[in-house]
């Protein structure tokens, strides 16, 4: 299976078919016991843990189902936090970029508010605002709008296609909601850990 | 620089058992200090009863009379003269000399016995020495030519004596003979030693002579000293002693000292272990606290690994969080340490508490009062929070080691 650069890709399948190994994988979280991985061209199955590391950190961006944000720091900070990590800019440009991310997906105004004054919706923006702020050339996003409500739902998945749109970054994502499918210009079906349907649309 | 405030923001986490643990190491660091204070406070004192009421700084005497010194025997007796006083009294560092006759004597009321420590004194001599005089709870010491003595009023209890009545010292002469000194007791002496108060009888030394016909001779001078010189002092005399041609020594109040020293030095060890105890304490705190911090925060552990982050790095930040618990535990202990040790040295601990101290060959008769030791302070602090890094490393590393999958969905 090949990604290309700016697809916006949903992996569909059953509980149990292998959607989270396979995004586990892609993501550098796991290695494969059979095959290999490539991002960029390069093969990342045989890289040590710490290897794996770096290659996360400056390429990869990750969207939880359960968002884990940290409760402690506030929406602003959560998003700091990954940007922190690859960017030793000043301080007034760590700011701008985190405020730019938070304003492009409709954050601004709540951005000092902790995770438990933010609703379902409002967190996994933040988590969306995380894994965009450092940009990543990939987005993994393992079932973002399972714990949703259909509007909460619509709006998520709305921001990452307009990033995607405008950042050129790939998006692949694992989801049981036909809603989410729809918006997706490719569509990935998993059966038994073997892919069953892999169809890309416009 | 974000991992050090992600660590010492997540201190705000858990809150309750945080302070808990913040609490008992509080607790247990200024129980070490209030500990450290009052043995310390207890060595002080006892050495200074030693020096100011029994022994002086320094003591000279005939090494053959020292060895067996404690027997008071009126062998190996110095015979005073104006020559070896002046050479004494003018040696560099000497503040005051005192000429003691010892022996054994039976206390006799009349109607009990009980053996005592005499102790001839030359009373002006004596005053320049020793501190005894300001202790004197009744009566007061015999003037010079005076012929009367003093005793501690435990042992006035005892027998049951008072100012003016009249005791019977009954002694043995150099020649073995028996003797009496028939005395009136001038005063009654309640001195923070208790050895003085329970045993010992002061006489004037010209008395004590006569009765043990001594001639003009002495067990020992104790002499008072610049504190803190003696060493040097003793060399000085020393020196002087070859040059004269005699043979006398000078020992310092430490020899005399060797059970207080002794249970110095037990002190030592005890505190050792208690510091090892406040020291695990606050280990199996941390250590404690890490491992529930890392369990309650699985998932964030594997978002943090998914962000990249390596294990030192989250390691780093399990670290921050137990240094500032041990921060704070430390800084609360000592702020309960300087408050309790504030107590201690102004209001002092009653050793009625424990019985007498003196049982336990501690020279204390009253209260014991805490001395200030502001280095434990700082090193107890920087103990505790070099404790509580050490002691979050392997917590935090097996934290840091889980599998970024199995963490992220707490499998």
């Amino acid at each position: 299976m090949t990604v290309e650069r700016g697809e916006f890709t949903t992996i569909f399948g059953p509980s149990g078919s292998g959607k989270t190994t396979l995004l586990n994988m892609i993501g550098c979280l796991d290695t494969p016991s059979e095959g290999e991985v490539k991002l960029n061209g390069d093969e990342v199955s045989k890289l040590s843990q710490k290897q794996l590391a770096m290659v996360r950190r400056y390429n990869i961006g990750f969207i939880f189902q359960a968002y884990n944000l940290i409760p402690v720091l506030t929406a602003y900070e959560n998003v700091e936090f990954a940007i922190r990590l690859i960017d030793h800019s000043k301080e007034s440009q760590i700011k701008e970029k985190v405020l730019n991310i938070l304003e492009a997906v409709g954050l601004i105004g709540l951005e000092s508010r902790r995770p438990n004054e933010l609703s379902g919706g409002e967190k996994q923006r933040v988590a969306i605002a995380r894994a965009l702020v450092k940009e990543p050339k990939l987005i993994l996003a393992d079932e973002p709008t399972a714990n949703l409500d259909s509007e909460n739902a619509a709006g998520v998945i709305d921001i990452m296609r307009k990033m995607n749109k405008e950042l050129n970054t790939t998006f692949i994502f694992s989801t049981h909601d036909p809603m989410v499918m729809k918006y997706a210009n490719r569509y990935i079906n998993l059966k038994d850990g073997m892919i069953s349907a892999d169809e890309r649309r416009g | 620089m974000f991992s050090f405030k992600l660590g010492l923001k997540n201190l705000t986490r858990q809150k309750r058992r945080n302070i808990l643990i913040i609490f008992v190491i509080a607790f247990a660091f200024s129980s070490y200090l209030l500990m450290d204070s009052l043995m310390n406070g207890m060595e002080e004192m006892s050495f200074d009863n030693i020096k100011n009421y029994d022994t002086g700084n320094i003591q000279v005497a005939y090494p053959e009379y020292w060895e067996d010194r404690d027997e008071l025997l009126l062998e190996n007796l110095i015979y005073l003269n104006q020559d070896m006083e002046e050479s004494i009294k003018n040696t560099d560092g000497v503040l005051g000399m005192s000429p003691e006759l010892r022996f054994k004597a039976n206390l006799n009321n009349g109607i009990d016995e009980v053996a005592v420590r005499g102790v001839g004194i030359s009373i002006e001599q004596y005053n320049e020495v020793f501190a005894t005089q300001n202790f004197v709870v009744e009566g007061s010491m015999f003037a010079p030519g005076e012929s009367k003595a003093v005793i501690g009023t435990s042992l006035a209890e005892l027998m049951d004596l008072k100012v003016n009545d009249y005791i019977t010292l009954l002694v043995r002469t150099k020649e073995d003979t028996f003797n009496t000194i028939d005395i009136e007791i001038a005063g009654l002496v309640r001195a923070p030693n208790p050895m003085i108060n329970n045993g010992i009888v002061f006489v004037p030394l010209d008395v004590a002579q006569e009765a043990l016909n001594v001639d003009n001779m002495v067990s020992l001078f104790a002499l008072k000293t610049v504190s803190g010189e003696e060493d040097r002092i003793i060399k000085r005399l020393v020196e002087s002693f070859k040059n004269k041609d005699l043979d006398l020594k000078a020992y310092s109040w430490k020899e005399s000292a060797a059970s207080v020293i002794a249970l110095s030095a037990a002190k030592k060890g005890g505190i050792g272990a208690v510091l090892s105890v406040v020291l695990l304490i606050g280990m199996l705190g941390i250590i404690n606290n890490v491992i529930l911090s890392a369990l309650e925060r699985t998932e964030e552990i594997g978002m943090m690994k998914a962000l990249g982050m390596r294990e030192w790095e989250i390691v780093f930040v399990f670290m921050v969080e137990a240094t500032g618990i041990g921060v704070l535990g430390g800084l609360a202990g000592c702020l309960l340490g300087y408050a309790g040790v504030s107590w201690l040295a102004k209001y002092g601990f009653s050793i009625a508490y424990v019985g007498d101290a003196s049982d336990f060959g501690v020279p204390i008769l009253d209260r014991i009062y805490g001395t200030w030791n502001y280095p434990a302070f700082s090193f107890l602090f920087i103990l505790g929070v070099i404790i509580a890094v050490l002691s979050s490393i392997l917590p935090a590393y097996w934290a840091a080691h889980k599998d970024p999958v199995k963490a992220i969905y707490h499998r």
